[in-house]
């Protein structure tokens, strides 16, 4: 082993730890890029040894409420492997820096820390915490920004549907097993396929769920459970209602909770149903 | 027994898009990556905010993660890691310093999912960092917890660079040797 890797293999704990000087960094990475396999299972066990030294920090748990948040937060962004196929800037990938359009301001922020570091300045201790909290400020804003790209793609592919010139409209009346006050309208585009079913005064009663379908032909599908808000309001997106061909209504049921365990079939009274007009 | 096979196959849904292998992991590790974000942050709710930094990039970037690089629960915590000293960054030293002395003050609130392995293996981790020698712990702990470069950690403790690399390498390698393979739950 030459003596040029041997000094390459010394980074590897101090990569895994997230501690490298920007120049070792670079060097590091680019030698893992080569596909260097020693390095690579170095890196990984010091990652492992990472976990432990992580591990030494006081335990404490997060209040319970965080893992809605985490999971709606996540859930608005969706990931990169969606069906809408849209644009997820990756963040800090280990291996290639991710290709990130820039925009105003990140541009700036960036551009700013380019010029200082070509100016060879980075050594003056007042400047590097300046590049330091401006690369902090960037790194955060690129995340703000993938995020909310990835709901402006999101509210903008909804509202496409919405507004569709083609779509078509079904109002969902009450049977008389419904409560009186319940309401709906279903939106369906039949160039996308997707619709928007929104639910007025849903409020479930104990142990039961809602349940919407889409009647393709004579066969119902389940569109799955409604989840209404504390308002009693439920909006549901469904990104493939079915063919325009076949689809003929949506209808909404009163189920156990969980749901019907047919998927295809009903179990318990539909309370809703709307046929689309044209 | 390491959790690794179970994460791999989340991995696998996470990639797919099933939001309940995001859910899985959340129960897996939120404590543990929140116990980090913590630790660097001083407070609860800039933790919390980095723990749900660090979940919504993982939904997002679940793809980049490369099994031969290390394990998940290090991919996770590199992110919270990350996402945390950026926030730490942007927030002003005086109050990250007032919050981590009012922290360190308080006792953990007890756990009530604590079980004895889970007691038994925060035991064997303190004993093993106990057991690292005191330049090599506070080398590792700066730069983990607090997000220093090594040239940096090397201008902190007024020591040379090539011996504050040298005890990354030693102590990390000393983790490693001395803590068995398991859970980190």
């Amino acid at each position: 082993m030459s003596e040029n890797h041997d000094r390459t293999l010394e980074l590897a704990a101090g990569y895994a730890l997230g501690a490298l000087d920007e120049e070792d960094r670079l060097l590091f990475e680019e030698h893992l890029g080569s596909g260097c396999a020693e390095c690579e299972a170095a890196v990984a066990d010091y990652a492992g040894a990472t976990v432990m030294l992580a591990a030494s920090a006081p335990q404490a748990t997060p209040a319970p409420e965080l893992r809605a948040r985490v999971m709606k937060a996540a859930l608005a962004a969706r990931p990169a492997a969606s069906a809408l196929e849209r644009r997820v800037t990756p963040i800090r990938a280990p291996r290639k820096p991710p290709r990130f359009e820039w925009s105003w301001p990140w541009a700036a922020v960036a551009a700013a820390i380019a010029l200082v570091a070509g100016a060879g300045w980075l050594t003056s201790g007042r400047l590097s915490e300046e590049v330091a909290h401006l690369k902090g400020d960037l790194a955060a804003e690129r995340d703000r920004n993938a995020l909310l790209e990835s709901q402006a793609a999101e509210v903008n592919y909804w509202a496409r549907v919405l507004t569709s010139p083609s779509a078509r409209v079904a109002v969902l009346a009450r049977t008389p097993d419904a409560e009186t006050t319940l309401e709906g309208r279903a939106i369906y585009d039949p160039g996308t396929h997707a619709a928007v079913v929104i639910l007025r005064n849903v409020f479930i009663p104990n142990g039961h769920d809602y349940q919407l379908w889409a009647i393709r032909g004579s066969t119902p599908a389940s569109l799955g459970l409604v989840h209404p808000d504390k308002d009693g309001v439920a909006v549901v997106r469904v990104e493939n209602a079915g063919d325009p061909s076949s689809l003929g209504a949506f209808a909404v049921s009163l189920e156990a909770q969980g749901g019907s365990p047919n998927p295809a079939q009903p179990t318990g009274p539909v309370v809703m149903l709307g046929k689309l007009g044209g | 027994m390491s959790q690794q096979p179970l994460d791999l196959e989340c991995m696998e849904r996470l990639r797919a898009g099933d939001p309940r292998a995001l859910r899985e992991l959340y129960d897996r590790y939120s404590s543990l990556l929140y116990a980090v974000a913590l630790r660097i942050l001083g407070n609860a709710t800039d933790a919390e905010d980095a723990v749900q930094r660090c979940w919504v990039q993982a939904w997002q970037t679940a793809a980049s993660y490369e099994p031969r690089r290390g394990p998940v629960a290090a991919w996770l915590l590199t992110m919270v890691r990350s996402r945390a000293l950026d926030l730490a960054r942007s927030l002003s030293s005086r109050r990250r310093v007032e919050d981590a002395v009012e922290a360190e003050a308080q006792d953990p609130p007890l756990d009530p999912s604590d079980t004895a392995e889970r007691r038994a293996l925060r035991e064997s981790i303190a004993q093993a960092m106990t057991s690292l020698t005191e330049d090599q712990r506070r080398v590792l702990e700066i730069a983990y917890f607090e997000g220093l470069s090594q040239s940096e950690v090397a201008t902190r403790l007024g020591a040379p660079l090539g011996t504050v690399k040298s005890w990354t390498r030693q102590g990390l390698g000393r983790l490693r040797e001395l803590l068995p393979k398991q859970e980190w739950v």
